[in-house]
């Protein structure tokens, strides 16, 4: 192997579902200019998909690719990137899996695929030891993922395959339809399970056995042993260890966090969170802790349900996200259905946040006397009743009577429906927003101007959560405020630094939770520059890493202005959070303030060196980050402030 | 000589240890290659192991390289009686 490959393969795959054309090409060109993951999925993205492709037609690309560090003992090196087109904001998608696939792709030879066109007919792509072929999935479509996967593993006669698949959400071309992988892992948000099944692609397995070697062994492995050693002396990862992302929730509630009956309220009373306290999912349904691959902190775990409503339930699971989006939204307090609708989620390859969110609409609307049976198909909608919820699940993954209109999103079915029911659609750029961010000032500014959409995993600063210093915050972003929950001063920077960073993470190959991300206390940049340096014998400085972060960051704001045309009215929160205040809890009365916001987003587009007045981008700004190529394409759709 | 144990309910199928076997014994990232093999049953939760019979003889792994990188505790060591 070339020497210079170190940490990649130097390979990828590129397949014309329309052509039927595989082509094995050299990925060291790419990996030069964006390592990997994120960053290379955005740079293809971006250079191949036409602005006025529809994102669920054969002119979308789908990039799957891994990090320079996926598949090595680097911990956590476990996370794969899809990107394409996102068919709910009409602007870029990018989502981040972990599981064991991407390692496998690795050890198969690939450092990425890339896929376009369409196949006419359902298949699934096979990628075995630098070889691949597109293989029949006529009898997989309308299987559940779970189900798919067994049945591949079948077929290929290999229980190690690993295998990423859609369900017959993706197949109906969903809006929140996700990509399911290891039968618990989700690729969730931008729909991306919609742009699968639009190719006709109904999953990618992989098998790989050659393996893949690094550039300094010795200093790598002192790397590693070193980022261990503070992951095991870290009181966060102790605690994920025990209990998973879940133990976040009676902490988030106390900041009001939990989107409470479609964001009416951020806070949820004691009683309900005590119910589903992760004590009572740990005690009453965990059979075991699981883990990712290659990862020490193991915040998964695998759930059996024994008695009642829904005994026999079996299902790796869930994040935190789950609680929040499952019960506190639509007002549940009730931990089977909590794992019911998990499991549904998995199975019907349906995006818990998205899918959750077009619900709590719904209810809000049936609540409000804005729809009724006539309209639901005579299911009567109530907060806190699971089993009509259910029922609208299965109906929005097969597009069956209303559910067909909540199978388009929120925004959509507002549009469609009208009748004052765009004020209760709580979206961001078109997409369902995922939790309370009234009372975190920089949590939401990350979360709201997020390029993919309402997200907190971009720029959304988690040092308000964790209650950082004045002093560090001092001395880590130049401003002191950084730990104080409801200021809106400093914020901007603080959001600045950690969407470079984590852009840097996501084109890595690693997850995020090992990082100071999650935590400041936990290890960051200068460590996971070593790793890097080590594995593929570059010598990049941590500036220099940073730098194709913030280039990242501004490739995905770029195709969302030339694909969706988004500007400065478009980083804006839903108006509800701006006029209604928290009604509950240690944060009542706050709300995003409409003058505060407006001064965030200045300061805000200046770090960026992107033009206030429009958020557009700059000639100035992108000359500075060596971005002529898309400086060029910006001025040709006349999107560019030649400033 | 000290013999390798499992603790089949602390496992996490991270496969760290076979990664970590693989890279001691040939410097690559192959777990093909690890003399340890993890399966996950994704249906019932449970997971199993296997070892080849003589892992522990290798020139370059003397020391359980596995059980030092084993997050869970689930691999250890005991001297054999
Ligand atoms: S911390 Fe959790 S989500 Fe991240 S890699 Fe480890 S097990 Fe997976
Ligand atoms: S004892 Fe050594 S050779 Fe045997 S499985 Fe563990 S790491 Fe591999
Ligand atoms: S390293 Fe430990 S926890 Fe992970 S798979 Fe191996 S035995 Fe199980």
């Amino acid at each position: 192997m070339d020497e210079q490959a170190g940490g990649w393969t130097g390979k990828l795959l590129r397949i014309d579902l329309t052509t039927k054309e595989i082509k094995v090409e050299s990925s060291l060109s790419l990996v030069n200019h964006y390592p990997g993951g994120r960053g290379l999925g955005q740079w293809v993205i971006f250079n191949e998909i036409p602005v006025t492709a529809d994102p669920l037609e054969k002119e979308n690309v789908m990039v799957f690719s891994c990090g320079p560090l996926t598949g090595t003992m680097a911990p956590a090196s476990c996370r794969l990137s899809i990107d394409a087109k996102n068919p709910v904001t009409g602007g870029m998608a990018s989502s981040n899996m972990g599981g064991h696939f991407a390692p496998e792709l690795k050890f198969a030879g690939f450092d990425a695929v890339i896929v376009t066109g369409q196949a006419p007919a359902p298949v699934y792509l096979y990628i075995n030891n630098g070889k691949a072929c597109l293989k029949h999935a006529e009898n997989l479509w309308g299987l559940g993922t779970r189900e798919t996967e067994n049945r591949i593993k079948q077929e290929l006669m290999d229980k190690y395959t690993r295998i990423i698949s859609i369900g017959p959400a993706g197949e109906n071309l969903v809006k929140s339809a996700c990509i399911i992988g290891d039968e618990s892992r989700a690729a969730g948000r931008g729909a991306l399970g919609a742009v699968m099944g639009s190719k006709n692609l109904k999953a990618l397995a992989v098998r790989g056995t050659q393996g893949f070697s690094i550039f300094n062994p010795g200093e790598f492995l002192h790397e590693v042993n070193q980022y261990r050693e503070k992951l095991n002396r870290n009181e966060v990862i102790k605690t994920l260890r025990t209990l998973g992302t879940p133990a976040t929730i009676p902490g988030a509630n106390q900041m009001c966090r939990l989107p409470v009956r479609n964001f009416q309220d951020d806070h949820w009373p004691e009683d309900k969170i005590n119910s589903v306290h992760p004590e009572e999912f740990k005690n009453n349904y965990r059979v075991r802790k699981l883990s990712c691959f290659n990862c020490p902190v193991f915040c998964s775990a695998f759930y059996r349900i024994k008695n009642g409503e829904f005994a026999g339930l079996a299902c790796e699971g869930f994040e935190a996200n789950l609680v929040w989006n499952f019960q506190s939204r639509i007002d549940i307090n009730h931990p089977p259905a909590a794992l019911k609708f998990h499991e549904m989620c998995i199975d019907l390859g349906l995006d818990i946040d998205n899918s959750s969110g077009v619900i709590a609409w719904a209810l809000e609307l049936f609540e409000k006397g804005i729809i009724t049976k006539k309209d639901t198909g005579g299911l009567t909608l109530k907060w806190g009743d699971y089993t009509p919820v259910m029922e609208l699940l299965h109906k929005i993954a097969y597009r069956e009577g209303f559910g067909d209109i909540l199978a388009r999103g929120v925004k959509e079915a507002s549009s469609l429906l009208q009748r004052e029911s765009e004020y209760f659609a709580i979206h961001v750029k078109n997409q369902e927003l995922v939790e309370g961010i009234r009372s975190l000032k920089g949590w939401a500014l990350g979360t709201v101007v997020a390029p993919r959409g309402g997200g907190h995993l971009n720029g959304a600063i988690t040092t308000e959560i964790g209650k950082l210093s004045r002093q560090d915050s001092r001395e880590r972003f130049g401003v002191e405020t950084a730990g104080v929950p409801t200021s809106y001063e400093g914020k901007p920077q603080v959001v600045f630094w950690f969407e470079k960073f984590k852009s840097v993470v996501d084109m890595m190959g690693l997850c995020c939770f090992i990082t100071c991300w999650l935590h400041y206390e936990l290890p960051g940049l200068e460590e996971i520059t070593r790793l890097f340096n080590a594995a593929t014998g570059k010598n990049l400085t941590a500036g220099e890493i940073m730098k194709t972060g913030q280039r990242i960051h501004n490739l995905e704001k770029a195709f969302n202005t030339l694909h969706a045309g988004f500007q400065r009215q478009d980083d804006y929160p839903p108006r509800r959070l701006m006029d209604e205040p928290i009604k509950s809890g240690p944060f009542k009365g706050e709300m995003l303030e409409q003058n505060h916001w407006d001064k965030m987003l200045d300061e805000y587009y200046n770090l960026h060196g992107w033009d206030p007045e429009t958020g557009l981008q700059t000639r100035s700004g992108l000359e500075g980050l060596g971005m002529e190529s898309v400086l060029e394409k910006l001025k040709n759709n006349r999107s560019l402030v030649e400033k | 000589m000290p013999r390798l144990n499992y603790h089949h309910n602390l496992c996490t199928a991270c496969r760290s240890c076979e990664l970590a076997c693989a890279f001691i014994n040939f410097q690559e990232f192959n777990p093909a290659k690890a003399k340890i093999k993890i399966y996950l049953d994704r249906s019932s939760g449970s997971i199993s192991l296997c070892t080849e019979e003589n892992c522990i003889y290798t020139p370059d792994c003397r020391e359980f390289t596995c059980t030092n990188y084993c997050p869970s505790g689930a691999l250890y060591t005991t001297k054999e009686v």
